[in-house]
């Protein structure tokens, strides 16, 4: 291998190749692990049941809610097992002995969450598709995909970062994540204007979610609102993401 | 020659505690050098300090010619490290984990299985490279950690307890191995807590407790510190009052006890009675039975150093968490 120092382009190359190695081995390793699916194909379901019992089904408000849960639960579940069990097991410490930073761990585990909220996001697609007939905007569904797997994995990711193995790991974040699907409105009826949402609402990242993925579901794109939803998820999982390196750096691992 | 490693005034301190007290130390190139110490001592904080995954409180360290604290980063890239509380995806086989480390060190392609089926075959684990690392024994896991550890031909190899919680075969399979890697020239740190370990494999030993170093020096020359009286016992097929004016002639004895066919030869330095004793002894045409010595050991150096009762070394790492 190459000992000498490298250019600023190649040194940038090492670190993706890096981070990519990290997301495909936690795709090989934890994708198909107990919790995942559960949490992420059928929560979602049971969550929606609890509350839309006795309540007429308006399925262009419930399918975006069920894929947006379905990303938040699924791209979350992963991290919670995924981070706590390498610190158990010991394999953070074979990865950080590596040339490998802790925000190059963190960057590998948030793309492994991406992919597999972008699975998830192609079977909730393709059942969307099937319910309700009309063909969603591809790349705009892409698009939300994408942003919202990116947020709610890096979310997922910090709310494991303080623990060392995985049953301690999942109670937290779950319980979290429910009351964040209620202050979000992620079922409930609003309207397309801000001013109809509720005001903690906008302070919950599901709730760009939600918002991206039912104009992205319902073919009912307002690009400007769009862009800043996107954008919201963004902000909101960079914050994440640094404060799961500062968490992990702070706490000696 | 260049030293691989250079230490001055280490320093790790957790809240009230000081783990590790100014260490200073400095290992040469193809060196094989022992830190021996009781639990706690401090040896595992040493070790992560110089392979970068704690940040020393204060101090300087080079090691394979980078600063430990400036770049903690690039040590990574020229040192291995087999640590005791690392390990490898039990969910992936052998091949598949070491193959994972060598691409994130960057290794290419054609190079790599190479270098994987060289490291299997002299780690003796070539027929279980298609088993998942989560059905290996204790011991053959850590011949693969140290297998992974050396993946990118590392300068400095550092093996924190390798042997801790081996059984007996493994850990005397796992000493030659790292005596075999001694030889082929890789500079090796080896912390252990057992006293025998460090005598069999260290050239240069640090004795270290309560987070400072006690003494470095070698095996030899630690246990010659030790003010303890050297004998030899000599039993022969005849009555030994009838080689007693043979054995007190010889310069270097400097008493003889003599009850029945076996004598005691008290003397400076064992190696250098042997050839006259046994000219002697055949002179007289006397046959040796037996043969024994009495000479310090370095647990005997050990104790007079530290004032440790060597029972300390023998604590279980669970006993204490
Ligand atoms: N992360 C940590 N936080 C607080 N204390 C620590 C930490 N790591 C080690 N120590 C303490 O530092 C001392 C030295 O530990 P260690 O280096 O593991 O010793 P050894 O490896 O020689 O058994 C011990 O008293 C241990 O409890
Ligand atoms: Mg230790």
């Amino acid at each position: 291998m190459d000992r000498g120092e490298q250019g600023p382009i190649a040194k940038c190359v090492t670190w993706m190749v890096r981070i990519y190695l990290i997301a495909e081995k936690d795709a090989r390793i934890y994708f198909f692990k107990g919790p995942n699916l559960t949490f992420g194909l059928f929560l979602p379901l049971v969550i929606y049941w609890a509350f839309a019992i006795d309540r007429p089904i308006d399925t262009q408000i419930v399918i975006p809610g069920l894929v947006a849960l379905a990303i938040f639960f699924g791209a979350g579940a992963i991290q919670a097992v995924s981070l706590p069990l390498e610190r158990r097991t010991g394999t953070i410490y074979t990865l950080l002995a590596a040339p490998v930073t802790p925000s190059m761990l963190v960057l590998g585990k948030a793309l492994a969450g991406v992919m597999f909220g972008l699975f998830l996001a192609l079977i909730y697609g393709l059942v969307a598709l099937f319910y309700q007939g009309t063909s969603p905007d591809l790349v705009v569904y892409g698009l939300a995909a994408l942003f919202a797997s990116f947020c709610f994995s890096a979310f997922g990711l910090c709310m494991a970062a303080p623990f060392r193995d995985v049953p301690q790991a999942m109670p937290p974040a779950t319980v979290v994540r429910i009351l964040l699907v209620f202050a979000a409105g992620t079922f409930r009826e609003i309207g397309a204007s801000w001013a109809s949402w509720p005001w903690v609402s906008r302070l919950v990242p599901l709730t760009y979610g939600v918002s991206a993925m039912r104009q992205a579901l319902t073919s009912s794109v307002r690009w400007e609102r769009f862009m800043g939803d996107l954008g919201a998820l963004f902000l909101f999982g960079l914050a994440f993401l640094g404060l799961t390196v500062w968490l992990l750096e702070s706490r000696e691992l | 020659m260049v030293d691989a490693i250079r230490v001055e005034g280490l320093t790790k301190v957790y809240g009230e505690l000081v783990a590790v007290d100014q260490v200073g130390f400095a290992v040469r190139a193809g060196e094989l050098f022992g830190l021996l110490g009781p639990n706690g001592a401090g040896k595992t904080t040493t070790i992560c300090m110089l392979t970068g995954l704690t940040r020393p409180t204060s101090g300087s360290a080079m090691v394979a010619g980078q600063d430990v604290v400036k770049r903690p980063f690039q040590v990574k890239e020229h040192i291995g490290m087999l640590s005791d509380v690392a390990s490898l995806y039990n969910e992936m086989n052998v091949w598949d984990n070491l193959t994972f480390i060598a691409r994130l060190h960057g290794l290419h392609r054609n190079k790599r299985s190479e270098r994987i089926g060289d490291l299997l075959d002299l780690f003796g684990l070539i027929d279980s490279k298609r088993q998942p690392v989560g059905t290996l024994s204790t011991g053959q896991k850590k011949r693969l950690m140290i297998a992974a550890a050396l993946v990118h031909e590392p300068e400095v190899l550092f093996l924190d307890e390798p042997t801790t919680g081996l059984d007996v075969q493994s850990a005397r399979d796992l000493r030659s191995l790292m005596l075999e890697l001694h030889s082929r020239g890789v500079t090796i740190v080896l912390t252990t807590h057992y006293i025998q370990e460090a005598e069999q494999l260290c050239q240069r030993v640090a004795i270290i407790n309560q987070g400072r170093i006690v003494t470095i020096d070698t095996p030899d020359h630690l246990k010659s510190l030790v003010q303890q009286e050297c004998f030899v016992q000599i039993a022969f097929d005849r009555p030994a009052d009838e080689l007693r004016a043979r054995l007190q002639s010889l310069d270097q004895v400097e008493r003889v006890i003599i009850s029945g066919s076996g004598a005691r030869l008290y003397v400076k330095d064992i190696s250098e009675i042997v050839e006259p004793l046994i000219q002697a002894v055949t002179a007289s045409g006397a046959r040796v039975v037996s043969f024994n010595t009495n000479q310090p050991t370095l647990e005997d150096a050990f104790v007079t150093l530290t004032g440790l009762h060597p029972e300390v070394m023998l604590a279980d790492k669970a006993a204490d968490g």
